[in-house]
């Protein structure tokens, strides 16, 4: 148990945090593309949070009684958004099909902002964590000075 | 408690108090990368109680072995009490509609104030020992 194991904690959280950034960035530069590789519109990706206890040591993997509250956030898996894409009537559109239609990604534009602000500042009280945790292990070396 | 030997039992308190705030840190840390996570149970780590119930069980002898003829081996000090992790409940206004029971701006505040009372215990170890160091110099 020290100041490193709780650097790791705040460091899980960062690295989630800007995961998720990185996911909107990518839902909101592609929410007007209408063909991609897989074929038909660009589907939003959307990160899933996981607590997961890491075993540091032996002993930790001994404790049958598995604690959260020393947990590490991991990103477990990023998925596609199962809501249907938006339908525009476009006749003139590369991507049209017979009737006209074109299938835009379903992204909406509010909600990635939204969810920017939400990671940001979770983004912020991870690195504010950091700080204090490394103003304490630098407060620790005064002693006997 | 009288003091045993070149240390006071202040410095052994203040030193379990500083285990205790990293404990604490460690546990803060979790709860805020944890924040966003689906179903994740905010924790608190109870330091002043467990400070509280060694410093009362310090002076009531409560865990000390008792040592009935003098071939006993005598232990110095008394078991530290581990300190409590208790799952913090949900704010009965909190909107979060996915189980995570996180409050950042709580924990923000109780992230602060550990962080000012680890350094000011780690201050008083200092004087502490500056103390001792003036005493051993003869005040020179």
């Amino acid at each position: 148990m020290n100041m490193f194991d709780a650097l790791q904690v705040s460091a899980s959280g960062l690295s989630a945090q800007r995961l998720r950034l990185n996911l909107i960035a990518e839902n909101i530069a592609n929410v007007e593309t209408t063909s991609t590789a897989n074929g038909g519109p660009y589907v939003r990706q959307e990160p899933v949070f996981a607590a997961m206890r890491q075993p540091r040591s032996f002993q930790d993997l001994l404790n049958i009684e598995q604690r959260y509250d020393q947990a590490e956030v991991s990103v477990v898996d990023v998925i596609e958004d199962p809501r249907p894409p938006i339908i525009k009537y476009m006749p003139g559109h590369p991507d049209a099909d017979a009737d006209g239609l074109v299938r835009f990604p379903n992204v909406n534009i509010f909600e990635e902002m939204v969810n920017m602000i939400s990671a940001q500042r979770s983004y912020e009280a991870n690195v504010t964590t950091v700080n204090a945790i490394k103003s304490m292990a630098m407060k620790a070396l005064e002693i006997g000075k | 408690m009288e003091p045993k030997g070149l240390f006071p039992d202040t410095l052994n308190f203040l030193e379990k108090s500083l285990d205790l705030r990293t404990r604490k840190q460690r546990v803060l840390a979790t709860d805020i990368a944890n924040a966003d996570t689906p179903n994740f149970q905010s924790f608190d780590v109870l330091v002043e109680e467990a400070l509280q119930k060694a410093r009362k069980d310090g002076e009531e002898d409560g865990f000390r072995l008792v040592t009935t003829n003098p071939r006993h081996m005598a232990l110095d000090e008394a078991p530290f009490p581990e300190p409590m992790v208790r799952v913090q409940q949900a704010d009965s206004y909190s909107l979060k509609t996915d189980g995570n029971t996180v409050d950042v701006d709580r924990e923000m505040g109780k992230l602060a104030k550990n962080q000012i009372m680890y350094n000011t215990s780690v201050e008083i170890i200092s004087r502490e020992l500056r103390r001792l160091k003036n005493v051993i110099k003869g005040g020179k």
